[in-house]
């Protein structure tokens, strides 16, 4: 008989709506005192917040002092970034805007994150954030318990400016630093829900964190948000694993668990007080899992049980991996399927008297002559290259003997062949504090792969794992040589190490590719790349940033003297709306006239300083034209507010800008967005489709109902009071279309539509050997499958990301496309059907930028058991 | 061929990475307590309460001075710390520290241009008085999350002080007549 790998571990189907209990890194309440405990988490009420938004909005008192050549816009841009961020989390149902500026006085009733950026903060302190919570226990519809979070908090040291000279990459900015950028995202994190983690995700501690602008959250953050607010079907798209741990046969509290892939990211969570863990939202993968204690300096808040008293962590223990090993090759690789759950991954821990090694970070040696970096960055061409890491108790300790050993974890990985132990006195000479160094030197016996690698340090009594202490690069890091303006407005960057994923930021905003990258003529590492600045304030002085998807960006090398772009000096910005106010519950259009701006798709933003009022979406007709759905909820607090409008760093900002008045009884309202009424998860509208409009008031007199959209009259298939469904004019153009309704007695206010093309459409499916598989033939489970669609731009094809496909609903993460042969047009996509789906009729959807096809099934041949 | 590299000898030349906010502590000596301190006092928590200004919740804490090293004199004091709870609702700050009714510690205090009076750098500026199996009263800070080095962005190596507060005050009156600065008691 052969034997398995983790015979422990049993594999079962997690349910598709299966409600998380585990307590990952969120801010936890225990409802009752034993197992199985009855979480609680601290998070925002969806069904309070309008569309599921959360709008964080930025205290128009603005920081006090700035970095060179930093400014209010930027940091605006860069807080704008940081939300859109965790706005991206497809498998989170939380929404996250930014709403630009807001009053101090501001009266809103909705829940809301606010930036401050506080004068009043003390000596030694430069940030604090958290959030307030109400003490009442609500119920979400699905039945779990949570505490609401009623508002969010970031206060940010008004001098951003410190520490001036010393350190032009300083902590506190500037703010088109990618340091103030990932920070920001971490923040931001917190004031959802989100506690710190030991990952290198984008909540772990500064120390560990191995974020960049190419990748501002990982997997574990995905998992954290996701778990915290999720998307009906989430936990079917990941797997999980589970156990618990235990020490001399207690169970441990608050141990950390963390699943990592060998060569990829990591997913934690911590036990409960029966010592149980449950790591979820797992995307597919081979997973090693470790356990560690938390260190003393987490600052992590206990969970707290029914009458607010913390729980605290159980007692230092030393780190270990599954199965109880220290040994890489020892190491139990554990198969997580889309769907599945691993269970009884349990570890028996060793007590040790505190926790030694902590807060350990890896640096690298960018530039001889000024910086370092963290994570460490290494190219893969480069023969030996060094790290140094940093940390508690990693070269000596009161409780421990320096490292013995240091190991990367993953292809080829292998013990490091010379390491040595620096003792160093930080350059900080005020403090006379002593920085503990380990030089690390890379020399692998073979390539390793591209992607991050973690180091594990073994001592003689306890391990440490630092996830994502390397990048392993292909490339050098972009250096920048020249910036030319060019008469079109636009600019041409010039440099080595740039590439075709090269991205030129001005401040804290992209350029607009114009002319892409393109290798010089000497066929050596340097190239340009030319692209239109985002909309500048008068006389900004941007500084330039080239950004890789590798990781790297141009301060790596040239931190101290980035190229900078100088925008025309040109008249304050001003603007106009079509609509001084709206009624509570009210939605409508608002026109944005600007003056001495520039609106730019993508970079505009139209703001109502209240977290009543929400702007699902902006078009921009022009340069000096834009229009917006706006939402006023109708629980909102009535009264003046301040209108911003940001077009990229232009800001224009009118107090009071915008009234909120008492509902109007008899007005039509509409509620926002116009569904397809095909189905709920199709997102588009598109030329002959049904569309339902939910709403009060809708009808008055349905002889005398009108509706129109662009102009064009819809046909009404069914009306009500409460509900319009109508068939989208044929012959209607793809982009914005304004649609009009009178309900017989009163105009409602208008609101855009967004029409997009057709849908594609799966017009056949074919198995591995091309069976071609119809209601007569079945696919069998795990089959390779390829879908021929119509419907598609052949672009796609060298941009796979616009394309989604789903199997029964959840999104089949990897799958290829390429241009049919046959010269049919179609493309052919081709994937790998989930192996644990037998015996029954899956529906296998494609979408693109959300256009969802209708459903193609496939019939699923039910599994042949076999006995060896 | 020595591997040791060169950057080891300027390793603290700059470093770019960010703080963990929760909150973010830039780390203060002994003599950058004293120095940025408006006051120093030895005294007892006698009570504390919530209420919001400008939008945060912050926990007021009494204290009722026992002894005072230096600023104005003065016999009670108001000491914020932003988190609490204010009819129901509960604003949490992670690393911001929490005061104990009834117990003694002493304060290095810092009060705003809006005469708003805090712990210096948060829980850095609270030591707390413990008695020793010996009779002497020993003045600890507690552990903090990590803290970063003002100038070079470093995390530093958590060494909260502890000391005899004989020692602690005989540092206060050294650093004081140094500066220029009187002492009261």
């Amino acid at each position: 008989m052969m034997r398995r790998p983790g015979r422990l571990a049993r594999v079962g189907l997690l349910a598709l709506c299966a409600t998380p209990a585990a307590a990952y890194y969120h801010y936890v309440h225990y409802l009752n005192s034993s197992s199985p405990y009855a979480v609680a988490f601290e998070k925002f009420d969806l069904t309070g917040l309008p569309n599921k938004t959360v709008t964080f909005f930025v205290s128009d008192s603005g920081p006090t002092s700035y970095a060179a050549n930093d400014s209010f816009p930027s940091v605006l841009a860069q807080i704008r970034n940081a939300t859109q961020v965790w706005n991206a989390v497809a498998s989170s149902d939380l929404r996250v805007a930014f709403g630009g500026l807001q009053a101090a006085d501001a009266q809103q009733n909705a829940p809301a994150g606010i930036i401050v950026f506080d004068d009043q903060m003390p000596p030694g302190v430069l940030a604090f954030a958290g959030h307030a919570v109400s003490s009442t226990v609500a119920a979400a519809p699905d039945g779990t318990q949570f505490l609401p979070i009623v508002q969010s908090m970031v206060h940010l040291n008004a001098n951003l400016a410190q520490p001036a000279a010393a350190n032009p990459e300083g902590y506190t900015g500037p703010s088109y630093s990618e340091s103030f950028f990932t920070t920001l995202v971490h923040e931001i994190g917190h004031a959802l829900g989100l506690q710190h983690t030991y990952t290198a995700a984008a909540m772990s501690t500064a120390v560990s964190r191995a974020t960049n602008r190419a990748r501002p959250i990982d997997a574990d953050d995905v998992a954290g948000i996701s778990l915290l607010y999720p998307r009906a079907g989430f936990m079917a798209g990941f797997g999980s694993i589970s156990g618990q741990v235990t020490m001399q046969g207690q169970p441990l509290h608050m141990a950390s668990v963390v699943a990592i892939l060998p060569n990829g990211s990591a997913v934690s969570s911590l036990t409960l007080p029966d010592g149980t863990y449950e790591i979820d939202g797992l995307p597919p993968g081979n997973y090693w899992v470790y356990v560690h204690p938390l260190p003393p300096t987490s600052d992590i808040q206990s969970p707290v049980d029914s009458s607010n008293n913390p729980i605290l962590p159980s007692q230092p223990f030393v780190s270990t991996f599954y199965p109880g090993t220290w040994d890489p090759t020892q190491f139990t690789s554990i198969a997580v399927a889309q769907g599945a759950a691993v269970t009884g991954i349990n570890f028996a821990v060793q007590p040790r008297s505190a926790v030694e090694v902590y807060d350990v970070t890896s640096y690298w040696y960018s530039n001889p002559a000024s910086s370092y970096d963290q994570p460490a960055f290494l190219n893969l061409n480069t023969a030996v290259q060094t790290v140094v890491a940093q940390g508690n108790g990693i070269t000596s300790g009161p409780d421990s003997t320096p490292v013995t050993n240091v190991t990367a974890l993953g292809a080829p990985g292998g013990s490091l062949p010379e390491y040595s132990q620096q003792v160093y006195a930080d350059a900080d000479t005020s403090l006379n504090v002593s920085v503990d160094l380990l030089a690390m030197y890379f020399d692998y016996t073979a390539t390793p792969a591209a992607g991050p690698e973690h180091l594990l340090f073994i001592l003689p009594d306890d391990i440490y794992v630092l996830p994502q202490a390397i990048q392993m690069v292909q490339n050098p890091a972009p250096a920048i040589t020249g910036v030319t303006p060019n008469s079109d407005g636009s600019v041409t960057v010039t440099g080595a190490g740039l590439a075709a994923d090269s991205s030129v930021f001005f401040d804290s905003l992209p350029g607009q590719v114009t002319v892409p990258y393109a290798a010089d003529s000497t066929g050596g590492a340097s190239g340009s790349v030319s692209v239109m600045p985002p909309p500048g304030a008068s006389s900004q002085t941007a500084t330039i940033t080239v950004f890789n998807s590798d990781g790297q960006n141009s301060t790596f090398l040239q931190s101290g003297s980035a190229p900078a772009f100088s925008y025309p000096q040109v008249n304050a910005p001003s603007a106009t709306l079509s609509l001084a106010g709206l009624p509570q519950g009210a939605s409508a259009m608002i026109q944005v006239t600007g003056s001495n701006m520039q609106f730019a798709g993508g970079l505009t933003t139209l703001g109502f300083g209240s977290s009543d009022v929400t702007v699902p979406r902006v078009w921009v007709l022009s340069p000096t034209t834009a229009i917006a759905n706006v939402i006023v909820s109708p629980s909102a607090a009535t009264g003046a507010t301040v209108a911003s409008v940001i077009s990229g760093f232009q800001v224009y900002e009118q107090s009071p800008g915008f009234h909120i008045v008492p509902a109007e009884p008899a007005l039509p309202l509409l509620n926002l967005p116009v569904a397809n009424a095909f189905s709920p998860v199709q997102n588009s509208l598109y030329p002959g489709a049904i569309a339902s409009i939910l709403g009060q008031n809708l009808v008055a007199d349905s002889g005398k109902l009108q509706l129109t959209v662009s102009g064009q009259t819809a046909q009404i298939l069914y009306s009500s009071a409460t509900q319009i469904n109508f068939v989208v004019p044929a012959t209607i153009n793809v982009g914005p279309a304004v649609l009009a309704l009178n309900n017989g007695r009163t105009d409602a206010y208008p609101v855009v539509l967004q029409i997009d093309p057709q849908p594609p459409v799966i017009v056949s499916v074919t198995a591995t050997g091309g069976a071609v598989l119809d209601g007569s033939v079945s696919a069998t489970p795990g089959a390779s499958i390829t879908l021929a669609v119509t419907g598609l731009p052949s672009a796609v094809a060298s941009a796979p990301n616009r394309v989604a496909i789903t199997e029964g609903g959840i999104n089949i993460p990897a799958f290829t496309i390429q241009q049919a042969t046959d010269g049919s047009g179609n493309l052919l996509i081709s994937f790998a059907l989930t192996a644990s789906v037998t015996g029954q009729q899956v529906p296998v959807t494609i979408s693109l930028d959300g256009d969802l096809s209708m459903p193609f099934y496939i019939n699923v041949a039910a599994t042949v058991s076999s006995s060896n | 061929m020595s591997l040791v590299p060169r950057f080891l000898f300027s390793v603290g030349l700059i470093l770019g990475f960010a703080p963990a906010w929760g909150a973010t502590l830039e780390y203060l000596t002994l003599n950058n307590l004293i120095a940025k301190s408006t006051a120093i006092v030895e005294g007892t928590v006698t009570s504390s309460s919530a209420s919001y200004t400008n939008g945060v919740i912050y926990t007021h804490y009494q204290i009722a001075v026992q002894q005072q090293w230096t600023g104005s004199a003065q016999t009670s004091i108001d000491v914020l710390v932003p988190g609490g709870t204010v009819k129901g609702i509960r604003q949490t700050f992670p690393g911001t520290p929490q005061l104990i009714p009834g117990r003694q510690y002493v304060l290095f205090l810092w009060t705003s241009s809006k005469n708003l009076t805090f712990p210096l750098g948060f829980t850095q500026g609270i030591f707390n008085l413990v008695s020793g199996s010996s009779g002497t009263i020993a003045a600890q800070m507690p552990t903090t999350e990590t803290m970063l080095s003002q100038q070079t962005g470093h995390a530093v190596n958590n060494q909260p002080i502890s000391m005899p507060l004989a020692q602690l005050v005989a540092e206060i009156h050294s650093a004081s007549t140094q500066s220029g600065g009187g002492t009261k008691q």
